[in-house]
């Protein structure tokens, strides 16, 4: 619940702040916000699951947000950036379709 | 049921048995509630399974025995019995064990037997294996509420005479193994909570703590003991067990609930994981949360706005190309319009500079030929006859004499004189182009005044022959003088134009 509450808070405050972003970082957030998608789904299916630890999932957020943005920076240096970040979204898609799949299945029974 | 006996040293400490007996021999484990832990002894095992049969097959004979005291002794026992009949009827031998459990369930106080009861039907739940029958049980368990532990107990009095020692022992197990539910009820912290109410411990217990060892934990002896535990809380001591300690109060519920949760389904354990419990993990969650829609919304609103500042090189470069295509492109798109409009201007000044010329040349023409009238500078002459008549040869002089002089329109008496014109006729009776014409004769011709006059009055000139045919003529010089007869030329006959050499 107070996860619920914390997304509320942070959209709101998206809203009211309205910041804008780094030249520099805008690439990067888009994957970001992505990869932090595909933890939080993580995190619910191992919550739905009974096997959810706070630790792993904060690494895992971590580590996906900025191993994403990682892949991205690099793949512009190397001057396939367009492809990297293609290749990265596709892969964070499937995942946060198979969490889907499968709190679907703890939810539904189906 | 083979129980696995998880032993736990509270209940064999436990000198409470209302009976006063000492257990050694532990618990029967079908007395045992759904509490996930069989803690006794491994001797109970045995004995509570021996005890369990024994107990399933007087059964019967104890539901008979139980009418013939219960006439005696109460009256409600007769239903209980009755009751109890009822479901051990159809039940198996376990569920027979399983309906004595609730037939023999402890008539003490009114907590106990609540929560005694309510034990069958969190068995019923929770024990996977068992064929326990919970509505059998709840409703042998409701109604002989209080009344059925008489009947049970001189049922075991009058059974066999094993089953009598037996149920002796199994009225200590008995009693104590009302204990932990009795435990497992008041660690519930209710006395007649649900089954439902029992998975609250086990969360405030475990906030935050990963739910898979208690999974483990209670999975398997919840499984085994479930239809076992819920033979066990049928009993008198009830009360008594109450007040024990509640040492294996907490480890209980912490068991119960969790298997409960996982066999309901995913919705029980989204519920509960969103109960607000403050710990480090729903914190961190939720400022892991907080940033990542924070993130979120920037994203959307910025997308919404790009920019070349933030775009990729290769992005740019592309844009970069296409622009330039397009410019040179507009570029040649405005060299073909420019020359297209510079031609069609050149091509109407051209058209109008044709226009002119032809204008004025027919202008020319039509004045050199009498078809257009005209002014200008001139002379008048007017010839007169006082002593004779002038000759058309004489006028034909004239004529001549102007036209060397250049006099470009001439008009005599009203008529014009063109290219074809003749003088016919007599003297006196000149006719001019099929006109008569009479004295007096008046010329009027548009030339240079000052070389017509002299030029008709040369000697022997034009106006000597006027004198010399008796004629008197007068020129005056005029600076405007109009010549407004005109004369159609019909259009040659024979004559064609030579076609115009081609350049």
């Amino acid at each position: 619940m107070i996860a619920v509450i914390g997304l509320v808070v942070g959209v709101v405050a998206g809203l009211w702040l309205q910041p804008t972003v780094p030249i520099e970082l805008q690439p990067y957030l888009p994957i970001a916000v992505v990869a932090a998608l595909d933890a939080l789904f993580g995190g619910l299916r191992a919550m739905l699951d009974g096997i959810f630890d706070d630790r792993v999932f904060l690494t895992s957020f971590l580590s996906n947000v900025v191993v994403a943005a990682l892949i991205v920076f690099l793949g512009d240096q190397l001057g396939v950036g367009q492809q990297l970040s293609t290749a990265v979204v596709v892969v964070l898609g499937i995942r946060i379709f198979s969490n889907a799949a499968s709190i679907r299945r703890h939810l539904f029974k189906a | 049921m083979t129980d696995e006996p998880t032993s736990d040293a509270p209940l064999p400490t436990t000198a409470d048995p209302v009976n006063g007996a000492v257990h050694d021999a532990a618990p029967h484990p079908l007395d045992e509630p759904l509490t996930a832990q069989v803690w006794h002894p491994d001797d109970a095992a045995p004995a509570a399974d021996e005890t369990a049969d024994d107990a399933d097959e007087t059964a019967p004979d104890a539901d008979q025995a139980a009418d013939d005291q219960v006439g005696a002794d109460e009256t409600q026992p007769a239903s209980v019995a009755d009751g109890d009949g009822a479901p051990r009827t159809g039940a198996d031998a376990s569920d027979e064990a399983g309906a004595d459990a609730p037939g023999d369930m402890p008539a003490t106080g009114g907590a106990e037997p609540g929560t005694a009861q309510q034990r069958p039907d969190e068995g019923d739940d929770v024990a996977v294996g068992a064929a326990w029958d919970g509505e059998e049980a709840s409703a042998a368990s409701e109604g002989p509420a209080g009344t059925s532990s008489d009947p049970a107990r001189g049922a075991d009095g009058t059974g066999h005479g094993d089953s009598d020692a037996e149920a002796e022992e199994r009225d200590e197990p008995d009693d104590l193994s009302p204990v932990q539910p009795a435990e497992a009820a008041t660690g519930a912290a209710a006395g007649a909570d649900e089954s439902g109410v029992a998975h609250e411990p086990p969360d405030a217990d475990d906030a935050g703590d990963p739910d898979e060892p208690a999974l483990a934990e209670a999975d398997e002896p919840v499984d085994v003991d479930g239809p076992s535990d819920v033979d066990g809380p049928s009993d008198a001591d009830g009360p008594g067990i109450l007040d024990e300690p509640s040492d294996a109060g907490p480890p209980v519920p912490a068991d119960e609930p969790v298997p409960a949760a996982s066999s309901v389904g995913g919705w029980t354990a989204l519920g509960q994981a969103l109960r607000p419990r403050l710990t480090t993990a729903q914190l961190l969650a939720g400022v892991l949360c907080a940033v990542l829609g924070f993130a979120l919304v920037v994203q959307v609103q910025h997308h919404g706005d790009t920019s070349l500042e933030g775009m990729r090189q290769a992005d740019l470069v592309r844009m970069l190309d296409e622009t330039t295509d397009r410019g040179d492109a507009l570029a040649r798109q405005e060299s073909n319009l420019t020359s297209e409009r510079d031609e069609l201007l050149s091509g109407s000044d051209r058209r109008q500079a044709a226009l002119d010329a032809l204008r004025r040349t027919a202008t020319t023409q039509g004045i050199l030929t009498g078809r257009l009238p005209a002014e200008g500078p001139g002379v008048i002459i007017t010839l007169t006859e006082p002593d004779g008549a002038i000759r058309p040869l004489t006028m034909l002089d004239v004529l001549e004499e102007l036209r060397n002089a250049g006099a470009e329109a001439i008009q005599l008496n009203g008529h014009r004189i063109t290219a074809s014109s003749a003088f016919t006729g007599v003297a006196g009776a000149v006719v001019l182009d099929g006109a008569t014409l009479k004295a007096p004769f008046t010329w009027i011709a548009i030339g240079e005044p000052d070389a017509i006059a002299p030029a008709l009055q040369i000697p022997g000139g034009a106006m000597a022959a006027v004198r010399t045919d008796g004629g008197e003529g007068s020129i005056a010089r005029q600076s405007h003088v109009e010549v407004s007869a005109v004369r159609v030329v019909p259009d040659p006959v024979y004559a064609t134009p030579v076609p115009v050499a081609t350049r």
